[in-house]
């Protein structure tokens, strides 16, 4: 009943006229971001959360998660039209998304995957309802020792489930936890590693950052792969899927929901390794796998919904443990404490608004996005046309006064096309940025808490593991990081 | 070659970024300083750094043979002229954004980057970095109620 009550409150949150609007900005930027290839969620956020620094704490939290969500119904557009996922969780959709719109049957694809998305944002927010509060309840009891092994558990898992190579995850990992150091000191107040620029004194900006990383070394990494994308001319129609479509597809939309959702709450988890796993998991229960790859709508299906599912299963850890389980809700992590906000257990019961009104927001947004994606399919396929010389000055000049507008600095501006340039060779080399962005925002809580566990226990490391949650914590990291790192260097000797 | 640097470059770092957290102050297990966590991230990125040199040298003595593999060697190719050029318009632009204010300075990086060398024609960049300069200043400026930099045109 309670949940009922808190629900309630929070559509009347979330049905205000200015967060209605932000919602609605929110799935509109995030369906584009997902439509154009070139930029993703995270470079889309970071360039709009300067843009959100004048509106209240929840309608930026309600339009920053619409950009994300918003981008994986967006995402599946580029992939069936195009071929060219939008963002990674719809990497999967172009193998069985595209062979659907070369048989002429784009408008089925795409309607599942919009309803898809719909049905299983729908489940993923029941979820994200009961189990949000319940995880809070536990987590009040968690104390420093338990909180900095649960944040070295998450990062584990995120560097665990990375694509790359691990040991170039840790080294990022390293990174960004040394670039979460500098500036003034939590405890003593002693400036550190600032080399003597009073810009860095209050440390390094997380827009310039993430901004550098994700938006400008993207666009000068496609400024060296130039070429036209070529989006399929065959005419969209019967966006509504069959009947014979829908049965084949209700299965694998109600496991792409729950498997998303489950894989969502790990950190590291997420979107994308949830289509993957289950197109997998399709094709291993379908009694004709061989039509996968060959335009099979479940492979649509499964996957779109799983996607889906994991935004609303990321939130979880987000608002309940105040650990954010991939870079997306780091990013939603930084937004919140730009606005005084410390996520953890108790902000479901101190600020029920910011919860409950994005939960209920989240509903609103599924049914924009459907209004979007369905009836103005055929505006987003012009859009896919626009020129990437065109694009890329204007994703620039966002940048540029995202990070100024900040505090006004033109510092900013230089640590962003450093970090831009960073971004471009690290990328070059293949490393990638999640554990980077991870590690910098949980950098502050994981120093804090671990020297706070430090005092409490008078210099006694076994406080980390005479604590039976910490012990277990740190138990699995040890574990998973192990069993990624050894089989990994075992294989470059027998490959070399 | 470059695959194997990769790994002693992390080790360096880890060694500056050790020596820096010691000058600031690791203080004890009991009363940790300010450069304690830091020490920590050093002293991780060495031995990280150390499995990745040791790990790295067989790889890349089988990718000496086949260099074309080597995701850093894409990093040694040298970068485009765009990409040199779309840099220099960035720096410039957090040059002379105080100088010359938001309006002008943005105007004339815009047309820099809309500009296309090899078709070489003006007015569509001239448009272009026109209307971005009009619809940024009145989101920024007007609605959002931002302080852009006037420069020395105190008016706008």
């Amino acid at each position: 009943m309670s949940v009922l009550h808190d629900l309630i409150n929070g559509f009347g949150v979330a049905l205000q006229l200015s967060n209605l609007f932000a919602c609605f900005f929110g799935v509109l930027i995030g369906t584009l971001i997902g439509v154009l290839p070139g930029i993703g969620p995270v470079g889309a956020m970071s360039i709009l959360l300067p843009v959100t620094f004048g509106i209240s704490p929840v309608a930026a939290i309600i339009m920053l998660a619409g950009i994300y969500y918003g981008s994986m119904y967006g995402g599946s557009t580029t992939s069936i039209l195009v071929n060219i996922p939008g963002e990674a969780a719809s990497v999967v959709t172009c193998i069985d998304g595209y062979q659907m719109a070369r048989q002429g049957r784009a408008g089925p694809a795409l309607g599942i995957a919009a309803f898809g998305s719909f049905i299983a944002g729908t489940i993923g927010l029941v979820g994200l309802m009961f189990m949000g509060s319940l995880l809070a309840g536990f987590a009040v009891k968690f104390g420093p020792a338990e909180y900095f092994s649960l944040m070295c558990l998450g990062l584990s898992l995120l560097l665990y489930l990375t694509r790359g190579s691990i040991l170039k995850g840790l080294m990022m990992a390293g990174a960004g936890i040394f670039l979460s150091l500098i500036g003034q000191d939590i405890v003593t107040g002693k400036v550190r590693f600032t080399f003597g620029l009073f810009g860095l004194q209050d440390g390094v900006g997380l827009v310039p950052l993430v901004m550098g990383l994700f938006g400008i070394s993207e666009v000068l990494v496609n400024l060296e792969e130039p070429g036209e994308r070529m989006v399929l001319s065959t005419k969209i129609k019967h966006l509504l899927p069959t009947r014979e479509d829908w049965r084949i597809a209700a299965m694998p939309i109600a496991r792409g929901s729950l498997l998303g959702f489950f894989l969502g709450i790990l950190p590291g988890g997420g979107a994308v390794i949830s289509s993957f796993v289950s197109y997998a998991l399709e094709k291993r229960f379908s009694r004709h796998p061989e039509r996968f790859g060959n335009g099979a709508i479940e492979g649509v299906a499964g996957p779109e919904a799983a996607n889906n599912s994991a935004t609303s299963g990321a939130f979880i850890p987000l608002f309940s443990l105040g650990i954010p389980a991939n870079v997306v809700m780091a990013l939603l992590l930084g937004a919140l404490m730009i606005h005084g906000l410390q996520p953890g257990p108790l902000m479901i019961t101190e600020h029920p608004e910011i919860f409950w009104g994005t939960v209920a927001s989240m509903y609103v947004g599924n049914i924009l996005l459907l209004i979007l994606n369905l009836p103005l399919i055929g505006i987003w396929v012009r859009i896919l046309k626009i020129p990437y010389k065109i694009l890329f000055p204007l994703i620039l000049l966002f940048c540029l006064i995202g990070v100024y507008t900040i505090n006004g600095n033109v510092f900013d501006i230089f640590m962003m096309i450093l970090f831009g340039l960073l971004g471009y060779w690290l990328r070059k080399a293949q490393y990638e940025f999640a554990p980077l962005v991870l590690a910098f925002v949980l950098g502050p809580m994981l120093e804090q808490n671990l020297r706070q566990a430090l005092i409490l226990s008078d210099g006694s490391a076994r406080v980390f593991a005479t604590h039976p949650i910490s012990a277990a914590c740190l138990l699995i990291s040890l574990f998973l990081l192990i069993s990624g790192v050894f089989p990994a260097i075992q294989k470059r000797r027998k490959r070399s | 070659m470059l695959n194997w640097i990769e790994g002693p470059i992390w080790v360096a770092l880890g060694v500056v970024i050790s020596l820096l957290s010691y000058r600031t102050g690791t203080g004890s297990l009991s009363e940790p300083g300010p450069g304690f966590v830091a020490l920590a991230s050093g002293i991780f990125m060495i031995v990280i750094g150390s499995i990745r040199s040791i790990a790295g040298r067989g790889a890349s003595r089988q990718k000496a043979e086949d260099p074309g593999e080597s995701p850093l060697r894409k990093t040694a190719v040298r970068p485009s002229y765009r990409l040199v050029y779309t840099l220099v318009l960035l720096v410039l632009y957090a040059l002379l954004l105080n100088s010359i204010g938001y309006v002008i300075t943005t105007f004339l990086v815009m047309f820099g980057l809309f500009f296309d060398p090899e078709k070489r024609r003006f007015v569509v960049p001239f448009f272009a970095s026109l209307v971005s300069v009009a619809v940024t200043y009145t989101l920024f400026e007007i609605w959002l109620k931002t302080q852009l930099p006037r420069g020395f045109f105190p008016w706008w």
